[in-house]
């Protein structure tokens, strides 16, 4: 573990972006999460980590309902942003989602160009009032997702025939074009080479400024390098969370401890 | 093994080179397999090949007709018999059959075929002359063509012959009678012979003399024989049978070659325009149905079996020599497409069923698509999943399988339903109705193939577009519903071609299976509601017709062009998916 380099422990923010209370998640019969209480921090990365299966995209699905759309799944608990119940039956779950983007796990552009792939979230979200503002929200979101150089002379081009890395940065570029509040990404770097992973992550430093980032990754190398505070997952408990350097260096549940030390996972 | 053990260079477990017994079989039950798939699509193509053939081959030639354009005299001493100025109810009251055809469109006939130098009564009289000849030249009666020039006109020569044959009739009951004596059967005899030699018969008369002197020198049974030996008897009676026809081809059987239809049309024209009246107009006049087949050359003529029913040698070489003058065209048969349904072939057409079947795919496209889409719709992205919708997408699995003629039935029910409400019979056999009950039949494929095209689209689709807080509604119509469109487009277009072959429900809902249709007005100014008849129900109709080229020509005609349409359809599915598809 010596080649992790943590980065600057000082948390942006100590106000509280998202909290989570009791939360349950059931698929069926399959209890996924565990009574996990977690609070996110605003203009904070937060990172999941945990072996396979055990409930990190889970979690962070529930944080925009998008659970929701699994008919299985059930969410129980209290989960709110800004203070607000996002489960509230008032809550309307469109809103919910412009402020709460996602990055899922595996690219999934539209079968539209590269520009209607980015500008779908603006337009539908009323952000621009006209296509000179709408191509500035393109450029600028292509450029943050460390794309734009490479697709600049094709926007035209339809979405699903750029590389699978090239298409998860396109999906983090059209995360990020509605401006969400909360950027949930659920392991973006996946299918990404080295120096895109490096773009992607400045994009994520980058983003802590004004955001709060909730990223889900298996690269524990990844999770010092970009984060500040550090939940451990495992069976569906939240076995630990804390602040990144302190999960690393000096984790305080033995399971943890053996994660990342590789003995578990 | 050994080598193994052995230590030397290890030998392969196995060489590729040498098929395992395992990897044998599955080559030889992969093999079968593409046997068993050849042989199945060689079938399927044998059948459509035999399918297309026997439609086509016969479809065809149908969609041609034998028309005669006739010089049409407005004859003001038929159109107006009592002379003095024509008004249009004297027009009226003339009858079409004695006046319009008889009048009007046989003596035009006679005249076109006259002023294009054919001698009509020359013709049909050679024609049976020839026949006459034949018939003696064949029982050794040579000069027949001779002796009936020399009689003048073929009655006369019927007439001579006739008398011959009597003679030779009447010797041959006198040889045959026991009771009689020689003198009298040298008699007859010599009377026969007397006979044949004033018919111009010389030789013959020459025979019929042997006889006579066999008579007196061996005995009459011996007579009998020799006179039996010639079949002149026969042969005198059949020329006369033959050369008694020119007589009878009069004007009706003139007018049989062709089709007098437009009498009407034409009573109607001359009555709206008394201009007319003395005045020449070309007409084209479609040739009997049955002679058309005669003319495509279907029938030769030459026999019994081969003559066009109603019609003899005659009428045919009258035919020929009216094709040899261009009288007779073979035309497009345009009018088929605009005609109404009618018994006779000549003129039947399925302008009506074209447009009710048309007005019906409206219909359908309209109903199925909008309720059948929107059903999937709500059933596949909104409803929840539960018993119910499980229900309903059983209930609506099983609709699909629901034979056509139940939906018939329920049509029926709904027509009997609203007749009791007190407007029922605006809605009898209309469009409108058979395209409900058709879209009723439609819907469940409909829904189906939609269903399926939105299951088959990536959930992740669904995902990332919710994710970026697009609405339920907004996912389904910005992105699902595109992707999806090429699989409900295929769908519609499958559930309408199958409603356009649809005939039993609609012989229930009472679709005009009879004459009677007209073609119909636009959709908009009513057309829906009126009665209407659809292509497969036309089809059924020609089907049971009485005349064969009807049941064997223009059956498949009507066949044709419903494969056309459906083949039209297919293009217009298959332009529309690959526009959709380009735009992923
Ligand atoms: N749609 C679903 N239906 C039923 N069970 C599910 C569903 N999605 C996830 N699960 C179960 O929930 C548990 C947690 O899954 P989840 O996807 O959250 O794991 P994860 O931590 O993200 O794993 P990975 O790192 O492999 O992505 C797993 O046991 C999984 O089998
Ligand atoms: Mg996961």
């Amino acid at each position: 573990m010596n080649d992790m380099q943590l980065t600057e422990r000082t948390v942006g923010s100590t106000e509280i972006k998202i909290s989570a209370r009791g939360c349950q998640v059931y698929y069926g019969s399959t209890h996924a999460i565990k009574d996990v209480d977690v609070d996110i921090n605003d203009k904070t990365v937060t990172a999941f980590i945990g072996p396979s299966g055990c409930g990190k995209s889970t979690f962070l699905r529930c944080l925009n309902r998008m659970n929701d759309t699994i008919d299985v799944a059930r969410v129980e608990g209290d989960i709110r942003l800004d203070g607000e119940d996002i489960y509230d039956p008032k809550v309307d779950v469109v809103q919910l989602r412009a402020k709460v983007g996602m990055v899922f796990q595996k690219p999934n552009p539209f079968p539209k160009s590269i520009y209607d792939n980015v500008a779908y979230g603006p337009r539908i979200h009323g952000l621009a009032s006209n296509k000179a503002e709408l191509d500035g929200i393109v450029e600028s979101s292509l450029k943050r997702a460390a794309i734009w150089n490479e697709v600049k002379d094709r926007l035209d081009a339809p979405g699903t025939g750029l590389s699978g890395g090239q298409q998860q940065r396109l999906c983090i570029a059209r995360a990020v074009a509605t401006s969400p509040e909360v950027l949930l990404m659920d392991e973006p770097c996946s299918a990404l080479d080295p120096i895109a992973t490096a773009q992607v992550e400045e994009l994520i430093d980058e983003l802590r400024e004004n955001f709060s980032v909730v990223i889900v990754t298996h690269s524990m190398q990844q999770a010092a390098r970009v984060s500040q505070k550090t939940a451990f997952f495992h069976l569906g408990n939240l076995v630990e969370f804390g602040d990144t350097g302190q999960i690393f260096t000096n984790p305080k549940d033995p399971r943890t401890e053996s994660y990342i030390t590789g003995r578990i996972g | 093994m050994t080598d193994m053990t052995a230590g030397g260079p290890a030998a392969p477990k196995s060489s590729l080179f040498v098929q395992s017994d395992n990897v044998r079989r599955r080559r030889q039950r992969g093999a079968a397999l593409r046997y068993l798939g050849m042989a199945a699509i060689t079938l399927v193509l044998f059948f459509l090949g035999v399918l297309l053939f026997s439609i086509f081959s016969r479809g065809l030639p149908a969609l041609f007709q034998y028309q005669a354009e006739i010089e049409l005299y407005y004859d003001p001493a038929i159109l107006n018999a009592d002379g003095g100025a024509v008004t249009a109810e004297e027009v009226n009251d003339v009858s079409l059959r004695s006046g319009f055809e008889q009048g009007l469109f046989t003596v035009s006939l006679r005249n076109t075929i006259e002023d294009a130098g054919i001698d009509i009564e020359g013709t049909v009289a050679g024609v049976w002359i020839d026949r006459a000849v034949g018939a003696l030249d064949a029982a050794g009666l040579s000069g027949g063509a001779e002796a009936i020039a020399a009689t003048g006109a073929p009655g006369d020569a019927a007439q001579v012959f006739g008398q011959t044959g009597n003679a030779l009739r009447t010797a041959r009951t006198v040889l045959a009678d026991e009771a009689a004596t020689t003198e009298d059967a040298v008699a007859a005899i010599t009377a026969a012979a007397e006979a044949l030699d004033a018919a111009g018969f010389a030789r013959a008369a020459d025979t019929v003399g042997v006889v006579a002197d066999i008579a007196t020198e061996e005995g009459l049974p011996e007579a009998a024989e020799a006179l039996a030996e010639s079949n002149y008897e026969q042969a005198l009676f059949d020329a006369a049978t033959a050369l008694r026809q020119p007589a009878q081809f009069d004007d009706g059987e003139l007018s049989a070659i062709i089709y007098a239809a437009n009498r009407r049309d034409v009573r109607d024209r001359v009555a709206a325009n008394l201009d007319l009246v003395g005045e020449t107009d070309r007409v084209g006049v479609p040739i009997a149905i049955s002679m058309t087949r005669y003319l495509s050359g279907e029938l030769t003529g030459e026999s019994q079996a081969q003559m066009p029913p109603g019609f003899n040698e005659s009428h045919l070489a009258l035919v020929d020599r009216m094709v040899e003058a261009g009288i007779i065209e073979r035309n497009f048969r345009w009018s088929f497409f605009t005609n109404v349904y009618s018994q006779s072939g000549e003129v039947a057409g399925i302008g009506p069923a074209l447009m009710g079947s048309a007005y019906m795919m409206l219909v359908v496209l309209v109903f199925s698509l909008i309720f059948g889409v929107a059903a999937s719709i709500y059933l596949e992205e909104f409803a929840p999943k539960n018993r119910f919708t499980d229900f309903i997408e059983i209930n609506i699995a099983n609709l699909a399988a629901v034979p056509s003629i139940v939906f018939g039935i329920l049509g029926a029910a709904i027509l009997f339903g609203l007749t009791s409400l007190g407007f029922g019979n605006s809605i009898r056999g209309t469009a409108l109705l058979g395209g409900i009950v058709l879209s009723l039949m439609t819907l469940p494929t409909i829904v189906i193939a939609t269903r399926a095209a939105l299951k088959a689209v990536p959930p992740s689709i669904r995902d990332a577009a919710l994710g970026v807080g697009a609405s339920k509604v907004q996912t389904a119509f910005h992105h699902t519903l595109p992707l999806a469109a090429p699989g409900i487009l295929t769908g519609t277009i499958i559930g309408i071609a199958q409603a356009l072959g649809e005939t039993a429900p609609l012989l229930l809902i009472g679709l005009s299976v009879s004459t009677g249709a007209d073609i119909l007005s636009s959709p908009f100014t009513g057309g829906l509601l009126e009665q209407a008849q659809s292509m497969p129900t036309v089809v059924y109709l020609f089907a049971q017709n009485e005349d064969a080229p009807v049941r064997e020509g223009l059956a498949q005609s009507a066949i044709i062009v419903m494969l056309l349409l459906l083949f039209a359809l297919n293009i217009l599915a298959i332009t529309l998916r690959r526009r959709f598809e380009r735009r992923w």
